[in-house]
């Protein structure tokens, strides 16, 4: 009996995010029963109004009503503020700044959880001046860093809003539809940046998509959101594979293959269909 | 150019700006303050100087002048102007609102409804002065409270709302309030008759034991909000980024709420309700102190003390020695109507 306890909570721990029987506060009709590992991708599809935000609220907290909750292990609910900082990051969809803040400043906001609460000069540590350097090369944002927020466009803001989490150095990640406001190509090396952190610091990325192609080719898992319930959580070759796009966005889908990867691929339609 | 040599250059360049900025206020504060001291139409400049030396004791005329009239004076619109412009400053990060004056939208005039009540009511008399600033807290804290409650509904609602719909929110609210307050006086009969200047705003004579009230309460207030500064800076990002970064949003809102009630209540129960310097003083800062947004308060604290006491100087040198409160309004709703000008222009 205690064995079968034992093997029942290393299941659990074994888990980043386990999510037992939680009630979201609003936008979520079910219990919602997840668990994700660490250095997992997932992405979080559906129509709009489907439930992707408040998903991705209830799992980082904000949105939680009852149920279990657990990050390591650990109630998410009980962990002190700057302690979950430090575990876990969050953008949302269009998030509210200060038009007359710098970006470099944007950026700086970061690395509050890891710094004390009398830190209020505003020389880094060497340490910290290092990770901004990488980050801000990686998202190409040096030739920004001085100018104000009023003076950027949309998706250089949201270059800045990740520049930020990424500072943040979370091992979970969440972020709401954080593509929207940029260009093609961006887009991908986003997708990169993210997926490496997967890889190399065995983060877990979840994020609410739009795009199906791009989940398809970087996430490991995709969760199918329609009207407030979880349709489905596979990978996405099966997901691919099923009815189940049909089924969730309500529209036939004209699926190719992927000439690189093993994968299926959307395509729109266009006139003469 | 290198990531590296931006940062440092940016960091080196941006402190150095602002530590001048800071150095100019202080000096202005400092310089300000000596000519307010020793420049008078009743006496010269020499006199005032050995008054000054000659101490509170002393039973010279300059003397007690000084140090019964003047220094209070300086001191209470020094609190005055720290106190209104650092709340201002606070109260703009925590609604996400660079219009959100304590003035404008009711705070003020709920301490000033406290404080009229207490006086009406004779509990002053009863109690004690301590029960003038407590109720005035207390009606300052009511009017803010109801206030934030809407401001984070209205900030719930749409992502990005108007703004202007929190101040036209917050200026019904202080058009009640102040009919309120009317009603009271008018019925209070003999008791607020010298109210008048009180309503519009102005530099009290306090007594010593109701200059140390003042002082005590506002450093108070000062204290909690400085310690606060990094906090309101982060939760001008909304309270769900806030939140991820590991702010106690309820803490902070709670103790920014609870320390400008305090400051701003009891002065608008010393002073009166003067208006705009919570409004003016960080918005000509905030572009100015861009990549440095931190020390905001701080430069809103030395800066609202400094442009309080230009005030005053002005109002007393002007031969009818008129409330500070006019001088306030003339400069500041002039400034607020181009400012909001502007911003239509922009739109």
């Amino acid at each position: 009996m205690t064995q079968d306890i034992d093997t029942v909570s290393s299941i659990i721990s074994s888990k980043l995010i386990q999510l037992q029987d939680a009630y979201a506060q609003f936008g979520l009709k079910q219990k919602v029963n997840l668990g994700f590992q660490a250095g997992q991708f997932i992405s979080l599809i559906g129509l709009n109004g489907s439930g992707k935000s408040s998903l991705l609220k209830l799992i980082c907290g904000l949105n939680y009503r009852s149920g279990v909750l657990n990050i390591k292990g650990q109630a998410l609910r009980s962990l002190p503020a700057h302690k979950r900082a430090r575990v876990l990051s969050y953008l949302p969809q269009n998030p509210p700044v200060s038009t007359h803040w710098t970006v470099l400043e944007l950026i700086k906001q970061g690395l509050y959880p890891h710094q004390a609460f009398y830190a209020q000069d505003i020389n880094l540590h060497q340490e910290e001046q290092k990770r901004i350097e990488s980050t801000c090369k990686e998202l190409s944002l040096e030739p920004l860093l001085n100018r104000t927020l009023a003076h950027l466009s949309g998706g250089e803001l949201q270059k800045a809003l990740i520049a930020r989490l990424l500072i943040q150095d979370c091992q979970i990640i969440l972020l709401d539809e954080p593509l929207s406001a940029l260009d093609w190509p961006k887009q991908e090396s986003i997708l990169r940046i993210l997926k490496k952190q997967c890889i190399e610091h065995n983060a877990l990325v979840i994020i609410a998509i739009h795009d199906l192609n791009l989940a398809a080719l970087y996430s490991d898992h995709l969760v199918l959101l329609k009207d407030g319930l979880i349709l489905a959580q596979d990978h996405p070759q099966a997901m691919f594979n099923s009815n189940l796009i049909k089924t969730c966005f309500e529209a036939e889908a004209l699926q190719v293959s992927h000439p690189q990867h093993d994968l299926k691929q959307v395509l729109p339609w266009g006139l003469n269909s | 150019m290198s990531t590296h040599d931006r940062l440092v250059s940016h960091q080196g360049s941006a402190v150095l700006w602002h530590k001048k900025l800071y150095t100019f206020g202080v000096y202005g504060l400092v310089i300000s303050t000596l000519l307010s001291l020793f420049i008078g139409s009743e006496s010269t400049w020499t006199e005032n100087f050995y008054a000054f030396w000659a101490g509170p004791i002393s039973s010279q005329n300059t003397a007690i002048i000084m140090w019964w009239v003047r220094v209070p004076q300086i001191l209470t619109a020094l609190c005055a102007g720290a106190v209104l412009a650092t709340s201002g400053a606070a109260m703009q990060n925590l609604m996400r609102n660079d219009l959100a004056d304590p003035y404008l939208i009711g705070i003020a005039s709920g301490g000033g409804l406290g404080a009229a009540l207490a006086i009406a009511s004779g509990l002053v008399d009863l109690l004690g002065l301590p029960s003038l600033a407590l109720c005035s807290f207390l009606g300052a804290l009511c009017s803010s409270v109801w206030i934030d409650l809407k401001a984070r509904k209205l900030n719930g609602q749409q992502a990005s709302h108007d703004p202007a719909l929190l101040v036209l929110t917050g200026v019904a609210l202080n058009l009640f309030l102040s009919a309120l307050l009317t009603l009271t006086i008018a019925l209070s009969g003999e008791r607020l008759g010298s109210i008048w200047r009180w309503l519009v705003g102005h530099i009290a004579v306090l007594n010593w034991y109701e200059l140390g009230i003042l002082m005590g309460i506002s450093l108070l207030s000062l204290r909690l909000l400085l310690s606060q500064s990094r906090a309101l800076e982060l939760l001008a990002n909304g309270p769900e980024v806030a939140w991820s970064l590991g702010l106690n949003v309820k803490k902070v809102r709670n103790l920014t709420l609870i320390a400008c009630s305090l400051g701003v209540g009891t002065v608008v129960s010393y002073c009166g309700i003067i208006g705009f310097i919570g409004l003016l003083i960080p918005h000509f800062l905030r572009p100015l102190l861009a990549g440095n947004s931190q020390q905001l308060l701080k430069f809103s604290m030395v800066f609202g003390a400094w442009s309080l006491l230009l005030c005053h100087l002005a109002s007393m040198l002007f031969p009818l020695n008129i409330p500070i409160g006019v001088v306030t309004g003339v400069l500041g709703g002039g400034t607020f109507l181009i400012t909001l000008q502007q911003q239509g222009v922009n739109r």
